[in-house]
């Protein structure tokens, strides 16, 4: 008995410090934005301070236009946040609608060069983005996709599908076969069986995988960089911060705060859904 | 068997085109630009120059011939396969930390992913700001325990540690997900089955937890080997390749020979060897997934 | 106050103008037309925007700004300009990084534009900019290369200037009792007897990151007082002047005085850490442009308002004559834009005496590249408020010896980079004469 107290106290023990490493960071920067410029440059380092919401009024437009602020240069800081939600969400979208059936193919299918196929598509996960970026560039502007959310909906494939059909594949190999043969014997046709048997015991899986392919999609740079201008995301958005008339790092730190909220969010309703289902391999 | 008969139906071939269809087509869209690329390889294009010379191999036996190439190779496999190979043993220990059925690990479960949640490049400079080794928060923490000044991304010795110790603390969560995915997935009659044949925790995690989530590992650690040897965010906004030469991975070394010197025939030489390096690990790594896999099932 | 007597002085200028000169020069000839206008997210952006609304009720002209942030604009217009892409028709670049694209004929050239009476407002007087500047943008491109000379093709317009200088915070050093050092070995004695006095302060703070950001500051303009040249020689004999005995000399020098004086994160800094470093005043002193200092003097903009004083940039020990380098911000036109004539017209508005005038009293547009700007009242006031101490008597020392310290030249970034990365190596403690040989043969693999 005594045993399993200690046990538990060090595991909750080792989790308050699992928690402090990966939350510091954040917490940190979460502070920073709500510090004056001289809290930030404090050392040691300040934690108790009077907060100030200044950083994000600069960051929505709504400060005075003295010298705190970026002049009459618009920040505009809500516009790439809603670009970046619909270019992720957007690809990630795609990316499910066309690499489940594929997940699917891959996983039940024997055919001839099956594995090459399934590597070739890999690969496209690790091809070279900046050896293609310029003609991409020029393509794009020669079809009209430049500046356009279908074109980075499109681009962002190449970090998206990928991984959704391969762990889609994953997934669907976990599910015993039996189950779909069972419903076979019932009548139903494949495609029958995908939607109404398979899906919903991927379901769970597949949560997991769009919220962990949405955040890799959310970190992409180059690409909004090279291929937008007003549609940027908020990564390249976030670097616009950087004036070298002012005192940024406060700024900065809202920016963060602010990109943060999406993904966080989504971290936290994602999250039920793990909880409910991540179980579908127990029926083997 | 079904999978069989499937196979053979006419109806079954139609399926199947129609499945991997979309995703070929979105995908092959792209395909030609990286025959461009390639090609660019084997030129002496430059950005503001507009004569392009074809030079065969001629990249590429230029930079075999350089110790600083062989430099970079090995900075790069240094760093991803360090990387990769930290956030496996943590991500398990932490998927197994939150499996538990302590009180915090059901609360805490959502902090774990919290890392993703920014993007590596924009929260570079905030990585530089706290690792300053003078004025950054971090030293002030080890300053507690009797570490001064540690040099974190500005010093040539510890310079690497540093963007190892970022790309660990961001990507770690991902592996700790899948996972977690995995360790869930092993149904209790099996534990259980195994606590009945007298095995003690250890056993059972060696035994059977640790066999049946392997795949899982693997998957998890060919996407993060991938995106480890294509590094560009994490170091680009801290050290830059530097200092020196220290963190001169070959993305790092493509970029400024390409866009900052200009050079872009060399730089896409590097790219492609780079593309090359990620090309050979994925395939190991694939063929370890294949086989773990067939040997749970 | 002052700035509405400027702009009803600009309104009147202009209504003059297009009377009595409406047959050859007409503001409204472009009437309707809608150009984009690339820049740095900067406060030489603000300048321009702030103003905007006037030069669209001027022209019918309607401009679209595309801002990006530093560092990662460049790689934006190289892709920009060397696609041919007609998005961009006016861009905003510096004179180094327009060696690596005008040889591909990718910048439209300007003079045509200039002397065309029915094209340039009279008043415009291109003569004005400081002669250094107008020289550092006047080239020939034959066959692919850049022909340096004094008559040839002028390439952009200055907008404002960046001027290497030494800067230091007046409160610190004077509690310190330390004097603002001469040479570059008084420097480092300097930084030794900060540390002793108050080790809690970093003492001097320069660039050191990893590209050519960090060469053109301070060690560019410190070297040439040594006799160092990037380049040296021409035609057959050209080759690179960093492993001469004076850039030995002179390297050993700076990688002492970065030891002993600039904070363990140097690899690291960029311009927003040194910058950091003197506003916040954990450093005292600082080496690079001095527009840095100018802004963070402005009333309010900083804790450190008031405080930052300016001195020329360090030399070697027996040289009185210092250098300075300069990074032109300045305003082009890309040669695929299909409306070069707006794009002429708004970039002759946003260089003009008046807009010069406005930009920089409003604090913004610092240092302005027009002589008749340093002479014009209202910016002369501006610039000597006490809280910008020697700001105005330090750059009329400067001036007379601003220059482009680097040789023009196609491929300008590939020897500037590997300096950067050897530097590093340097004050990581590699052998000096050793790097720099090593540097040199790597400069020379690439000189065809």
């Amino acid at each position: 008995m005594l045993k399993g107290k200690l046990t538990s106290l060090v595991l909750n023990f080792l989790i308050l410090a699992v928690v402090f490493v990966m939350a510091f960071p954040i917490v940190w920067i979460v502070m920073n934005s709500f510090k004056e410029a001289a809290d930030i440059n404090a050392y040691p380092p300040v934690f108790r301070f009077d907060p100030t919401l200044e950083n994000y009024k600069v960051l929505f437009d709504i400060a005075d236009a003295e010298a705190s602020s970026y002049g009459t240069l618009k920040v505009e800081f809500f516009k790439p946040v809603i670009n970046s939600v619909i270019i992720s969400a957007g690809a990630v979208l795609l990316s499910l609608i066309a690499g489940v059936p594929a997940g699917y193919a891959l996983a039940r299918y024997n055919f001839r060069a099956k594995e090459d196929l399934a590597f070739f598509i890999l690969g496209f996960r690790f091809a070279p983005v900046l050896l293609v970026i310029i003609p991409m560039f020029q393509f794009f502007q020669a079809i009209g996709l430049y500046d356009s959310y279908f074109g980075m909906i499109w681009v962002y494939q190449l970090i998206t599908l990928p991984m959704i059909i391969w762990l889609c594949r994953s997934y669907v190999e976990d599910i015993p076969v039996e189950i779909e043969e069972a419903a076979a014997i019932c009548g139903a046709k494949r495609p029958q069986i995908m939607l109404q048997v398979v899906l919903p015991l991927l379901r769970p899986g597949l949560v997991g995988a769009a919220l962990l392919v949405f955040l890799l999609a959310w970190h992409n740079f180059a690409l909004g960089l090279i291929l937008t201008a007003e549609k940027t995301p908020v990564t390249v958005a976030l670097l616009k911060l950087l004036n070298p008339g002012i005192s940024f790092y406060p700024v900065v730190s809202a920016g963060l705060v602010v990109s943060m909220i999406v993904p966080i969010a989504l971290i936290i309703l994602g999250q039920r859904h793990l909880e409910r289902g991540l179980t579908f391999g127990a029926l083997k | 068997m079904m999978r069989e008969g499937v196979n053979r139906g006419r109806s079954g071939r139609t399926f199947l085109l129609i499945s991997l269809l979309p995703a070929i087509l979105i995908l092959g869209g792209f395909i030609l630009l990286f025959f461009w690329g390639f090609y660019q390889s084997l030129t002496d294009m430059r950005f503001g120059r507009a004569r392009v010379d074809f030079e065969g191999l001629g990249n590429y036996a230029r930079l075999f011939d350089r110790g600083r190439f062989w430099d970079s190779i090995s900075t790069t496999t240094i760093y991803a396969f360090t990387a990769v190979a930290c956030e496996a043993v943590l991500g398990l220990a932490i998927a197994k930390l939150f499996n538990t059925r302590t009180l915090l690990a059901k609360w805490c479960r959502p902090v774990i992913l919290l890392p993703l949640v920014l993007p590596p490049l924009s929260v570079a400079l905030m990585w530089t700001t706290m690792m300053n080794p003078e004025t950054g928060v971090l030293n002030y923490f080890l300053s507690f325990i009797g570490i001064n000044n540690f040099g974190w991304i500005s010093k040539a010795d510890t310079a690497m540690f540093a963007v190892v110790f970022i790309d660990v603390w961001t990507f770690t969560p991902f592996f700790a997900l899948i996972i977690f995915a995995g360790l869930r997935g092993i149904s209790p009659e099996i534990i259980e089955a195994g606590r009945m044949n007298g095995a003690k925790a250890w056993g059972l995690f060696f035994r059977i937890e640790l066999p049946m989530v392997l795949p899982y590992i693997i998957l998890a650690a060919l996407f993060r080997l991938i995106d480890s040897l294509n590094q560009f965010d994490i170091i680009f906004g801290t050290t830059q390749g530097g200092p020196g030469n220290a963190t001169n991975v070959l993305s790092i070394s493509a970029y400024f020979t390409a866009f900052q010197n200009l050079q872009f025939g060399r730089g896409a030489a590097i790219m492609i060897v780079n593309w090359f390096v990620v090309l050979v690990s994925a395939l190991v790594m694939v063929k370890l997934w294949r086989y773990t896999r067939k040997r749970v099932s | 106050m002052k700035r509405h007597t400027v702009a009803l002085a600009l309104a009147a200028g202009v209504l003059a103008t297009t009377n009595v000169l409406a047959e050859d020069f007409d503001w409204r000839k472009y009437e309707g037309t809608e150009i984009t206008w690339a820049y740095d997210i900067h406060p030489y952006a603000d300048a321009v925007v702030a103003y905007m609304d006037e030069f669209e009720e001027l022209t019918g002209i309607k401009v679209k700004p595309e801002l990006y942030p530093d560092d990662t604009y460049w790689g934006k217009l190289n892709i920009q300009l060397s696609s041919g892409s007609p998005d961009w028709d006016v861009v905003g670049i510096g004179v180094q990084p327009a060696w690596d694209v005008t040889p591909a004929g990718q910048l439209t050239p300007l003079k045509a534009f200039i002397e065309d009476p029915s094209m340039t407002n009279p008043e415009y007087d291109y003569e004005d900019f400081f002669p250094a500047l107008r020289r550092a943008w006047t080239w020939n491109v034959e066959e692919e290369k850049i022909i340096d000379t004094p008559d040839g093709e002028i390439w952009a317009i200055p907008h404002a200037f960046e001027n290497v200088q030494l800067m230091y915070r007046t409160d610190i050093l004077h509690r310190l009792g330390v004097e603002p050092p001469g040479t570059l070995p008084e420097l480092t004695a300097a930084c030794m007897q900060i540390t002793k006095a108050d080790p809690s302060i970093t003492p001097m703070a320069v660039r050191g990151v990893r590209f050519w950001s960090s060469i053109h500051t301070a060690p560019i303009s410190i070297a040439r007082s040594y006799g160092v040249s990037d380049f040296v020689g021409s035609g057959e004999d050209f080759d690179t002047g960093l492993d001469s005995a004076d850039s030995i000399r002179f390297h050993k020098d700076y990688v002492e005085m970065i030891q002993a004086c600039a904070p363990d994160s140097w690899a690291n800094d960029n311009w927003y850490q040194v910058v950091d470093g003197l506003s916040s005043g954990k450093t005292a002193m600082a080496m690079d442009a001095n527009m840095f200092g100018f802004w963070n003097n402005i009333k309010g903009a900083s804790e450190a308002s008031g405080k930052i004083a300016f001195a020329p940039p360090v030399t070697a020990p027996d040289s009185a004559e210092f250098a300075s380098n300069i990074f032109i911000w300045s305003l082009a036109i890309n040669s695929a834009s299909e409306k070069k004539g707006a794009a002429w017209y708004f970039m002759q508005w946003a260089t003009s005496k008046e807009m010069n005038v406005r930009g920089a009293t409003d604090g913004k547009l610092v240092n302005p590249p027009r002589a008749s700007t340093w002479e014009d009242q209202a910016w002369v006031d501006y610039a000597k408020q006490p809280e910008f101490n020697n700001f105005y008597d330090t750059f009329n020392t400067v001036q007379p010896k601003i220059a482009l310290l680097f040789t023009p030249r196609y491929g300008f970034g590939i020897a500037m980079n590997a300096w950067a990365v050897a530097m590093q190596d340097m004050v990581g403690g590699a052998d000096v004469q050793e790097r720099l040989s090593e540097l040199a043969d790597d400069i020379r693999e690439e000189l065809e």
